[in-house]
């Protein structure tokens, strides 16, 4: 024990400073939601499937605006993408998501992932991750 | 008169007292959680934490109990600090005398260290709260099992030095380097004590958390909870201060500021040793302190003056 304690004071501490030092991810981590909506069929499995009620596939037409926030930047720009053949996309709201990832289970088109991003928090609608909803 | 005035002003207020006190007290408080983090693996505090703390207490509002006796509850913390600095002037810091030196000083610094405990105890027990006054109990319980082995110890050094003035202890100490090998086995039992006195792992058997919350302070916020925890920072300085000169011979007759450098290295040194004593342990109940103390410590420190006696007579 007092090895241990005088070794001690000459290591690194155990500590890791988080905002400034960070651990790597764990793969397959459930963290936010990913849809690609060029693969989705509109089956709406995730809805019926999400213990939470937290996914909703909405039709549209034209084209979908996505407030798209770069990974590691804190400013959130809006992308318009013209979309012509697929008409749905995902509304995820991330207050109401458990992230148990059964939508991404159920997936028959493969169109929603799962991504290890955790830091969700945001400051306003308008820096919220893509296709998320409140 | 009006230098005199003006000298012990300084020495009450400036230097070795309140204000260098309060400055190299909160510095060894950062010094021992430092340490203490990393034995721990841990980062541990920045420097300013522990000036960090005691701004804020004092910026907080003071609530004091309505069953309390108000009076006595305020007056208390200052009676702690200002006991404390008292016992400063009496141990050598700056040269090889404290600023005031006479013959019996070690007994006054000695008592004087005994009054915050006092206060300590009063403290709880004006706070008319349960885990206070049990806290309280507890404190002066510990009280009389640890100042038996710490008077025990420095009278070694005193037999030896044939002298009850800290700074003959500390000259004799230097002129004869042997008698700091010969009196290990006092220091070892003096920091133990002084353990105690501080109410440190594995004695803080009186705020022990997880029975009594904040043993004797539970009650004190504020202002007043500052003064009791800078109090107790600055007795562990002046503890350290007291052994470092009575047991390691003090400045060594090292003159000006090369012995008060010896000051800052010996008594952080003697921290250090009461971080590790915390780290390494774990807290023991009351009545196994009390047998360590009176059956195990106080043997031992008598038998350490028996063999300073006769060593007295060999030389």
């Amino acid at each position: 024990m007092l090895g241990d304690l005088l070794a001690a004071l000459f290591q690194k501490p155990a500590t890791v400073l988080y905002p400034f030092e960070r651990l790597p991810t764990i793969e397959n981590a459930r963290g936010r939601i990913d849809f690609d909506p060029a693969a989705c069929v509109g089956c709406k499995l995730c809805m019926r499937d999400c213990p939470s009620n937290a996914i909703k596939i909405v039709k549209f037409e034209g084209s979908v605006r996505f407030s798209v926030r770069p990974r590691g930047s804190k400013e959130a720009k809006i992308v318009e993408i013209p979309v012509s053949k697929k008409k749905h996309k995902a509304l995820i709201r991330l207050k109401k998501c458990i992230y148990c990832a059964q939508c991404v289970e159920n997936c028959l088109k493969k169109c929603l992932k799962t991504t290890s991003e955790f830091e969700l928090a945001s400051l306003g609608s308008n820096t919220m991750p893509p296709g998320s909803e409140e | 008169m009006d230098c005199t005035v003006f000298s012990s002003a300084f020495s009450l207020l400036v230097f070795p007292g309140l204000l260098f006190l309060g400055a190299y007290g909160t510095f060894a408080e950062w010094v021992d959680r430092i340490l203490y983090a990393r034995m721990q693996n841990r980062v541990g505090p920045p420097i300013y934490q522990p000036v960090a703390d005691f701004i804020k207490l004092m910026a907080k509002e003071v609530i004091i109990p309505e069953a309390a006796d108000k009076g006595l509850f305020r007056v208390l913390p200052v009676v702690a600090v200002a006991s404390v600095c008292t016992a400063m002037l009496m141990v050598p810091a700056w040269g090889p005398a404290g600023v005031v030196s006479f013959q019996g000083d070690l007994v006054a610094v000695l008592y004087l260290l005994t009054i915050p405990t006092a206060t300590f105890f009063l403290a709880g027990w004006c706070s008319s709260s349960p885990y206070a006054t049990v806290g309280s109990v507890r404190a002066l319980t510990q009280l009389f099992a640890y100042e038996v082995p710490l008077f025990l110890s420095v009278v070694g050094p005193a037999i030896l030095a044939g002298s009850l003035s800290v700074a003959d202890i500390a000259a004799a100490f230097t002129a004869n380097p042997l008698f700091i090998a010969v009196n290990l086995p006092g220091l070892a039992i003096a920091l133990l004590a002084l353990q105690g006195k501080l109410e440190r792992v594995p004695f803080d058997i009186p705020h022990a958390e997880t029975e009594v919350v904040g043993g004797p302070f539970t009650e004190y916020s504020g202002g007043l909870l500052a003064l009791f925890l800078l109090a107790t920072d600055m007795e562990m300085v002046v503890g350290a201060a007291l052994l470092s000169a009575v047991f390691l011979g003090g400045s060594l007759a090292l003159p000006g500021a090369l012995g008060f450098v010896a000051f800052l290295a010996k008594t952080l040194g003697i921290v250090f040793v009461l971080s590790l004593t915390r780290a390494l342990m774990a807290r023991i109940r009351i009545e196994q302190m009390i047998g360590l103390c009176w059956k195990i410590l106080a043997p031992v420190a008598l038998l350490q003056i028996i063999a300073d006696i006769l060593i007295k007579k060999v030389i």
